[in-house]
């Protein structure tokens, strides 16, 4: 096998998983992130579990319809069980979503377990991380094949479910951004215009469930979570406007996905060692990475750039003083 | 009915009731089975400036966000110009309380002011050149066309208050319903809420205005709706703002009347 056909077969089809999977999450994440309900994609994530595998009992098959079908009707339950606890719990919405999302995952798992189906790709460590490095593409053998039509027919299933999934994030997310932004930040003035804020929170919750769904079999949970999170609240230390964060929020997560499966891939063997990393591992990480360093060296809102300031402030209020002493 | 009949006898006879800007008939509200508001009746004369005046806990806001359809009711009927509130919503423009948002929003003064103009854009639609000129056009009535490119975040308590009324006035309503506009704003942006209260009376709509400092009241305003849980006076406010009537409505909740009176001024 060549280097090219190695990387078109094994890197590019983990690559571009990583990256669609991280622009599909991201997208939803901004609202979320702005809403404080950050951990509603955490929720979601991990309630895709338990819906996967009792859709795998019911078929007794990898079918992926039914896989989506059972993840969306698990993360609609959990919505309805999160609402329930508030409501008859009085609990706030995070401990009710901490205790939801933890509950339905711990029978996801014991379900997992007991049931054998860890045999057909579904075990805990897939659930954690995914299956990026098992996602191959065994069609292009060169970089001119991929304008053969004829090498997408074997194009992995999950590419295209991803790919298809990140291109509704973006869609909706163009069409309804008024709409999804005045929800958000003034709930009560977007009913005066007609615009019913529970419908729109019910379709945001839908575009996290939907990719949660997508993303967890590709990437598995780990980068679902960071997804939702990461890129939203890296573009917010960078900008003032709704819709340069969302631009800057996918850039980010592309970024994160390329560059981390990248550094998982290419690091180790550069620096002599024999082995690769875990990828899932560490688009997570560098999605983190991007997040530290913006909250360090962001022009405005950076701690770095704020304490020089501050700093250049000073010098100049004592170096006035001076010169009035002098 | 006793509000009704306590409009003054020298002005023309209030307009039928499904006529006027508002008539509300009734309207009981209630926050987990504990009433807020009981058989309010109420009757919004056009081109007016209404005080909604009371104690703290008397459902002021709740009475806006019952009008509004943010609160459901128990019972009762309101009607806007006419038709069932529902289906005038179009007509009627709400400020709400500044604290009721989170300021930190990833939005300049313009985008918040554009908002108003959200439904004329109508769904799916961006925010085009002519819609931030027309949102400016509201920014430059409250004294703020220089803020337009702010962070809302980073503009004084006054400031954002004058944005929140910018975005009502995009909204080209009839019927302006305000939540404390005048709470904790500095000197120049009660100028400026005034002058915008002015010149909608002037354009022939109606504001009802939630409103806290009982000695400038009969100078903003020429109408009161004074609640404590329920109608304690309405009408104009020469004849509706009496010593008594304060000292029912205050005196509910603080055993002075004259105390409270002060201590809310």
């Amino acid at each position: 096998m060549s280097a090219t056909e190695a990387f078109l077969s094994i890197d590019l089809p983990a690559l571009l998983a990583a990256m669609l999977a991280a622009l599909a999450c991201a997208l939803p994440g901004n609202f979320l992130v702005l809403r404080r309900q950050a951990l509603m994609g955490d929720a979601m994530s991990h309630v895709v579990l338990p819906g996967i595998v009792c859709a795998y009992l019911a078929v007794g098959d990898i079918l992926p319809l039914a896989m989506v079908a059972g993840a969306l009707g698990a993360a609609l339950l959990a919505v309805a069980l999160i609402h329930l606890l508030q409501r008859l719990g009085g609990l706030e919405p995070g401990a009710a979503m901490g205790v939801v999302l933890t509950l339905m995952f711990a029978a996801g798992l014991v379900l997992l377990e007991q049931s054998g189906a860890s045999g057909a790709h579904l075990d805990v460590e897939h659930a954690l991380y995914g299956n990026l490095e098992g996602t191959l593409w065994l069609g292009p053998r060169q970089w001119a094949d991929l304008l053969d039509p004829a090498s997408y027919r074997n194009l992995p299933r999950v590419l295209g479910t991803l790919a298809l999934v990140a291109a509704a994030m973006v869609v909706l997310a163009v069409l309804f951004f008024k709409e999804l932004a005045v929800t958000t930040f003034d709930p009560g003035f977007a009913a005066g215009l007609g615009i019913s804020s529970r419908a729109i929170s019910l379709g945001l919750l839908g575009m996290t469930a939907l990719a949660a769904v997508a993303a967890f079999e590709a990437v598995g949970s780990i980068i679902v979570i960071a997804m939702f999170v990461c890129p939203a609240a890296t573009a917010r230390m960078l900008t003032d406007r709704l819709s340069r964060q969302l631009w800057l929020s996918a850039f980010f997560a592309l970024l994160a996905g390329a560059g981390g499966y990248w550094l998982a891939a290419f690091l180790p063997p550069f620096l002599g060692h024999p082995q690769a990393l875990n990828a899932a591992g560490m688009v997570g990480a560098t999605a983190g990475g991007m997040q530290c360093a913006a909250m360090l060296l962001a022009p405005r809102y950076g701690v770095l750039p704020r304490a020089w300031r501050a700093h250049w402030r000073r010098q100049a209020a004592t170096a006035a003083e001076r010169g009035r002493a002098g | 009915m006793v509000a009704l009949l306590k409009f003054s006898p020298r002005r023309p006879p209030p307009p039928p009731l499904s006529r006027s800007p508002l008539a509300v008939q009734g309207l009981t509200v209630a926050y987990g089975g504990e009433p807020v508001l009981r058989g309010v009746d109420f009757v919004a004369p056009e081109a007016a400036l209404v005080a909604v005046v009371g104690p703290n806990g008397a459902g002021k806001s709740t009475f806006l966000k019952a009008v509004l359809g943010l609160q459901p009711r128990l019972a009762g009927r309101i009607s806007c110009y006419g038709y069932p509130v529902e289906r005038q919503r179009r007509l009627i423009a709400y400020v709400p309380q500044r604290s009721s948002v989170d300021w930190d929003f990833p939005a300049s003064a313009l985008d918040v002011v554009a908002m108003g103009l959200y439904r004329r854009i109508g769904w799916c639609r961006p925010v085009g050149a002519r819609h931030r000129e027309q949102a400016l056009a509201c920014l430059a009535q409250v004294g703020m066309a220089d803020f337009a490119r702010r962070q809302i975040g980073q503009l004084s308590g006054g400031q954002q208050q004058r944005v929140f009324l910018a975005r009502a006035l995009a909204q080209d309503a009839r019927l302006y319903l305000m939540d404390e506009p005048f709470a904790g704003v500095d000197a120049a942006t009660e100028r400026a809420i005034i002058e915008v209260l002015r010149s909608l009376r002037q354009r022939g709509r109606t504001v009802l205005c939630v409103h806290h400092d009982l000695h400038t009241a009969p100078d903003y305003f020429e109408h009161l709706l004074l609640l404590s849980g329920r109608v304690v006076a309405a009408g104009a406010m020469a004849e509706a703002c009496t010593a008594a009537a304060l000292e029912e409505a205050y005196g509910v909740r603080l055993p002075a009347g004259g105390a409270a009176v002060g201590r809310a001024g």
